[in-house]
């Protein structure tokens, strides 16, 4: 081959440009709906979860003492030492809200008096619910990723 | 090549809510360009085209900042420069690219046989003798030949002064016009 010309070297340059492949246009044609998912995901689907919440927690409160002595009862019947007494909230309770007028008037129910096991019991269901609600969102993160390698995978 | 008008145009379309559809043109217009300068810098189709949607990935989250100091398409060919050499720097294992010739040599369908293979050989010369320069160089090279871009413009996306991109392009002809000798030599 001779010394090549500028053009010459243009024209050969332009006939091996290739096309941009279908499968690739693709996966570019997808970056905006990919990229416009909400940061934090579409949260919408937690609100079924967060309506049980209330009644999860009545649950929880109600049978916190029941459930105390149940398991007081299996840790002396395995011979396991007792649980530990927890002092700092044992003689807390509720102000009197009958004290108060406009309380008194709505003559609420009496409230239970907060035991260390209801705020244990409290404690754990939050963390159970809170940690229900973190793996489901990572799960649902997880099946977009899916998505999209898959979306990846067809085209190559 | 784009217009400073489409340029705005596009940049307003993005601005004003119609995200998909100015991403859409950014493609039509600029994706056989920022893959094929993907495709010589790396010399592998698969790394250029997870270059490529790289480049674009990175291009979607900044246009809405993009502030128009330069044209678009320097800032998107910057953008791809930028994607390509990290990864050359960082998953290009010695020797990649070798398959891309065969590639370009076994796609005959559809054309005279003869005319196509010696054709397509051409092209994986070319390719060869791209992919054996200096990096820069060859990036230098493809922007000016392939995209046929003005020394100024592949400075700016360079980001390098006109007289180092000169002499880069000025280095680069020389050493293709002595690789495309060789080749056509043991060919013959």
């Amino acid at each position: 081959m001779k010394e090549q010309q500028p053009d010459e070297l243009q024209q050969f340059f332009r006939e091996a440009q290739v096309d941009l492949p279908p499968g690739l246009k693709a996966r570019l044609l997808a970056i905006p709906a990919l990229e416009q998912r909400p940061a934090f995901g579409d949260l919408r689907w937690l609100l079924p979860l967060a309506a049980l919440m209330p009644g999860f927690l009545w649950v929880v409160v109600h049978y916190a003492s029941d459930l105390y002595g149940y398991v007081t009862q299996l840790t002396r019947g395995l011979s396991l030492p007792e649980l530990p007494r927890i002092t700092v909230l044992r003689d807390f309770t509720l102000p009197d809200l009958s004290r108060f007028p406009v309380v008194s008037e709505l003559s609420l129910p009496a409230l239970p008096a907060i035991t260390p096991v209801m705020v244990l019991m409290f404690t754990a269901a939050v963390a159970l619910v809170a940690g229900l609600a973190a793996g489901l969102y990572l799960w649902r993160e997880s099946q977009l990723d899916v998505q999209y390698i898959r979306l990846l995978n067809r085209v190559r | 090549m784009m217009t400073a008008a489409t340029d705005q145009e596009i940049l307003d379309q993005f601005r004003s809510g119609d995200q998909e559809a100015a991403f859409q043109r950014l493609v039509e217009i600029h994706g056989k360009a920022m893959y094929n300068i993907a495709l010589f810098t790396l010399n592998d189709e698969i790394l250029a085209q997870d270059a490529t949607q790289d480049a674009y990935i990175r291009i979607y989250r900044g246009l809405g900042k993009f502030k128009g100091s330069a044209q678009l398409s320097t800032w998107m060919y910057r953008i791809v420069k930028n994607v390509c050499y990290d990864y050359l720097r960082k998953e290009r294992p010695a020797g990649l690219g070798e398959e891309f010739d065969e590639e370009a040599l076994a796609d005959t369908a559809g054309a005279d046989p003869g005319t196509a293979y010696q054709s397509n050989w051409r092209h994986a010369q070319l390719r060869r003798a791209v992919g054996q320069l200096p990096r820069k160089q060859r990036l230098a090279i493809t922007l000016h030949y392939f995209q046929e871009l003005g020394y100024e413009e592949v400075a700016a996306v360079m980001d390098m002064p006109l007289g180092t991109v000169k002499s880069y392009l000025h280095r680069a002809k020389a050493a293709l016009a002595q690789a495309l000798k060789q080749e056509e030599r043991s060919f013959a």
